[in-house]
């Protein structure tokens, strides 16, 4: 196994051997983590194609400020965030166009989603849980699911939103408070 | 007994305690080296009737424009025409332009 300085030098080197290796130690951590936030298995596929297609034609831009997975991780995180705007604009577009009448039908949200990694036991349980997490501000959920799905710790989590650990405390503080309030919500409009 | 609200909020938050990564699918990297190689562009998320759709707004938009323009600058030399009839018909000869 090469090192990472290694690793990162034969990428820049275009060698495809490298790109084998890079995609084997990542390629299950951006899919879980583009799993979890997009909570679709075709999207998050879509997306790790296309952070791994990222990483490999901007290695050369790699300075080596930080370390290489959380760049990957940086990529992952704002492609997904990109991903679920554009999937909101088209919900509410979709709903415009349905008011006209026409063949348009309107995009509802999607099921509950089952994470594949989840206990068999806590399954439902974890179906509203993912069904909340879907809800909150951008920021939270990134940090939310980086910490407590992907459980980077929250110094790994502040690199890879490139902000302070006490910062990524306040994040997942707040995210906690309104997963409460949306479970409750969720509790008391589903029983 | 029906478990209490709190209950179930703690057993949702509980549920991805040792929560397994999930795999991504054997296919991928061939997919991803398959897409570097035909330097395939990010899929495109607008469909065709979305595209079609916002060139007929824009052109309904131009249109809407253009005939507001001409609405606007045609009666201008029509009112000045019909004053000029009126005030004539009035003081029974041409008025001098100014205005009293």
């Amino acid at each position: 196994m090469q090192s990472e300085q290694e690793l990162i030098s034969n990428l820049c080197a275009g060698d495809e051997n490298a790109f084998r290796e890079l995609f084997n130690l990542y390629a299950d951590k951006v899919y879980n983590t583009a799993l979890s936030m997009l909570q679709n298995q075709q999207d998050a596929e879509d997306i790790t194609q296309e952070v791994f297609v990222e990483v490999y034609r901007s290695i050369n831009k790699f300075k080596g400020e930080s370390q290489l997975y959380t760049w990957i991780y940086r990529i992952a995180i704002s492609k997904c965030t990109d991903q679920i705007k554009k999937q909101k604009t088209k919900k509410r577009f979709s709903f415009l166009t349905s008011l006209f009448g026409d063949d348009n039908t309107l995009i509802h949200d999607r099921p509950h989603f089952e994470h594949p990694g989840v206990l068999a036991e806590k399954k439902e349980d974890s179906k509203a849980l993912f069904h909340a997490i879907a809800k909150l501000p951008e920021k939270q959920q990134s940090a939310y699911t980086l910490h407590k799905i992907e459980q980077l710790s929250q110094k790994e989590v502040a690199e890879v939103m490139q902000t302070t650990p006490s910062a990524v405390e306040s994040l997942i503080g707040r995210a906690n408070e309104n997963l409460r309030r949306l479970l409750s919500e969720y509790y008391n409009n589903t029983l | 007994m029906e478990p209490t609200e709190p209950h179930k909020i703690s057993k949702a938050f509980e549920s991805i305690d040792g929560i397994q990564r999930a795999e991504a699918s054997p296919f991928l990297y061939g997919k991803i080296i398959t897409r570097i190689r035909e330097n395939i562009p990010a899929p495109v998320y607008y469909t065709g009737s979305v595209l079609i759709r916002f060139a007929m707004a824009m052109l309904l938009v131009a249109a809407l424009n253009a005939a507001t323009v001409g609405i606007l600058k045609r009666p201008a030399a029509n009112d000045d025409a019909q004053l000029r009839q009126l005030a004539k018909e009035y003081f029974g000869n041409e008025i001098s332009g100014y205005t009293y």
